[in-house]
């Protein structure tokens, strides 16, 4: 099972992968907020806590959709049994569903996840590339597009604009929420530290077996 | 390059090897997913042996 920000239907084609059982029934779900998923969508959602005041999170969504799943009323093929698999923010999602697993969780694989906000300060250095995908991503409930840089590549876009905040005001990302919180926490501040999935699994480690998969 | 390496690192410094494995390649960021015929001899002499 696998829970996206990228669209649900069109994961389910991952079953054509050849690293894929077919046999296995599998579920794709699309995240609060995108695509077929009513809500807010918010960029890495925080566990509940301090950064997140409401009553779900990913972890609770992953523990309904489970619990939805095994259910032979709406799953007939259910075997009462659960594997999650995703990269990157599909990894985030499965990580963050291990802070709470729902008894039948069995098996996890998180591809390249997000952890503590990494994808966007690498190592502490601001990835400025990614500042398109905020744009699509949170502008559209749907797929979105990035707005037209007026170069060759980042080099040159980045290059002629100057600075990373420059870029955001002229494409108009600055009104986005996340771009704020982002510019409101260029350090690993107390935001990014209290949201870290390596620090809050380990102070709440789980007993499923995690393959941890990482691109060299 | 981060994330499943920190979590796992963070993980076994805290004792909880038995159900938790590193599995690391020569792909692209989300490149395990797909079928890796760029990567030539590498994975046809030792991906797929």
């Amino acid at each position: 099972m696998t829970r996206t920000p990228y669209n649900a239907s069109g994961r389910t084609s991952r079953t054509d992968s050849p690293h894929m059982l077919a046999t296995l029934p599998e579920g794709d779900e699309d995240v609060r907020g995108k695509y077929g998923s009513e809500g807010d969508y918010v960029v890495t959602r925080p566990v509940r806590g301090p950064f997140n005041p409401t009553e779900t999170d990913h972890t609770t969504d992953a523990w309904d959709t489970i619990e939805w799943l095994v259910n032979r009323e709406n799953l007939p093929e259910s075997n009462g049994r659960v594997g999650m698999i995703g990269s990157s923010y599909e990894g985030f999602t499965v990580v963050m569903a291990l802070l709470d697993p729902h008894p039948a969780l069995r098996v996890a694989a998180p591809q390249s996840p997000m952890i503590d906000g990494d994808d966007w300060f690498h190592y502490g250095a601001f990835r400025q590339a990614n500042i398109g995908w905020i744009g699509s991503q949170t502008g559209y409930k749907g797929a979105g597009e990035q707005p037209a840089q007026g170069a060759y590549d980042d080099y040159e876009t980045f290059r002629r604009i100057g600075s990373a905040g420059a870029w955001a005001r002229q494409s108009g990302f600055d009104q986005l929420p996340f771009w704020q919180r982002m510019s409101a926490h260029p350090a690993y501040d107390a935001f990014w530290q209290g949201q870290a999935l390596d620090r809050l699994l380990t102070a709440r480690p789980s007993n499923v077996p995690t393959m941890w998969i990482q691109g060299l | 390059m981060y994330g499943a390496i920190m979590t796992w690192e963070a993980l076994k410094a805290a004792g909880h090897e038995t159900n938790n494995w590193l599995v690391m390649g020569p792909w692209r960021h989300s490149g395990v997913n797909y079928d890796g015929s760029s990567l030539g001899a590498f994975r046809r002499h030792t991906l797929l042996p």
